[in-house]
């Protein structure tokens, strides 16, 4: 009797095992549900539309290297923040340098960062950023007030920050691109109406 | 007094340890590029060992699990004991460092998941738990209640192995939501 008691008994634990792996399984998933979807921007003092604050530094990669103010070339600018021990910024950033190609036309891809040199003259040689402007200035992340890492701030031809959010996957970065087609579609209709 | 384990508890202890690090030793190796991402973002390798380490600790991962439930030698239980306080010494390194964003790639593949001390006493908890099989075992006969116990027993580990992952996993997307 005792045994059909103790097997009975076991029963229930393991059902109970399984219920509470369930909800906190749910509870997972719902966290992911409520994960915004698009970049999320979180910094105050950047707002779409604001001219970008005008930085000129020497780049980690060779020669000078500007963000903000008019763009030379008629290119827009991504800024990408990132710091060398954050992994999701490696991961993003062969996805990046792809996506730079694939958009230089109207792109220009420049790397921010802070902190000590060598380990980003590591993460530039490990991920073969030679070819890109790599920023190391805290100031730079302090003016535009990036609070999370990675984060990109895309910077109309203009010189006017056109989209800004944090950066996790690829979807991120092409919703900042669709935001920036979309601003930019908005200037040539007002430019329409008013001519 | 002789402390004494019971057949089916140091069962239970083997087979659950042998589950755990082949699973996790062939999930090293099918996600080998997170792996050895995750590696390099420990920061406690020179550069050039990354590569290698990479497939060195998934397959003493794997070789040791055998060991463990083949020959039950004491050596091995502290081998393994030492490999579960290791992983928890290089989580709490990279705390003090204060590098919590860091991947702990202890999530077999599903998603990146925050370092925290949770993950540290966890794996002190698994590591007391193997070195319980030094202890001296009772051998006797075994009945068919006790194969019950040993499958409830693997069971209820697993179970609850599992969901105390799941809440961790939680409470650091929980704080990266805020």
């Amino acid at each position: 009797m005792i045994e059909i008691m103790v097997v009975l008994s076991w029963i229930a634990i393991l059902t109970l095992g399984v219920m509470l792996y369930a909800l906190s399984r749910q509870i997972g998933v719902l966290h992911e549900r409520i994960k915004p979807v698009g970049a999320l921007s979180i910094g105050k003092a950047l707002q779409v539309g604001e001219s970008a604050p005008f930085f000129r530094e020497s780049s980690l990669t060779g020669g000078m290297a500007s963000i903000g103010g008019e763009s030379v070339d008629g290119r827009a600018t991504l800024v990408f923040f990132m710091s060398s021990t954050c992994p999701v910024c490696k991961i993003l950033l062969p996805v990046l340098k792809k996506m730079g190609e694939q958009e230089s036309e109207w792109l220009r891809l420049v790397f921010s960062s802070d902190g000590h040199e060598v380990e980003h003259r590591e993460v530039i040689a490990a991920h073969d950023l030679h070819d890109y402007p790599y920023l190391l200035s805290a100031e730079i992340g302090m003016t535009y007030q990036i609070s999370k890492l990675p984060y990109g701030v895309l910077i109309a031809a203009d010189g006017h920050v056109a989209a800004h959010g944090l950066i996790n996957n690829r979807e991120h970065i092409e919703s900042l691109f669709e935001a920036y087609n979309a601003s930019q579609k908005e200037v040539a209709h007002a430019e329409q109406v008013a001519g | 007094m002789n402390i004494m384990m019971d057949t089916v508890l140091t069962h239970i202890i083997s087979i659950g340890l042998f589950v755990l690090l082949v699973a996790a030793g062939i999930d090293k190796i099918k996600h080998r590029q997170e792996f050895v991402q995750t590696l390099g973002g420990y920061r406690l390798l020179p550069a050039g060992l990354v590569p290698v380490a990479s497939v060195a600790i998934p397959m003493t991962e794997i070789v040791l699990a055998q060991v463990l439930v083949w020959l039950q030698a004491k050596l091995v239980v502290v081998a393994v004991a030492a490999l579960l306080a290791l992983y928890a010494g290089a989580i709490f390194i990279n705390i003090r460092r204060g590098n919590l964003s860091l991947d702990c790639g202890c999530q077999f593949g599903e998603a990146r998941q925050s370092i925290s001390m949770a993950l540290v006493y966890r794996n002190l908890v698994l590591a007391g738990a193997t070195l319980l099989l030094l202890l001296p075992t009772m051998d006797r006969q075994f009945g068919v209640y006790d194969y019950g116990a040993m499958v409830f027993g693997l069971l209820v580990c697993t179970l609850f192995y599992v969901t105390v992952n799941r809440l961790i996993a939680n409470a650091t997307t929980y704080r990266e939501i805020l």
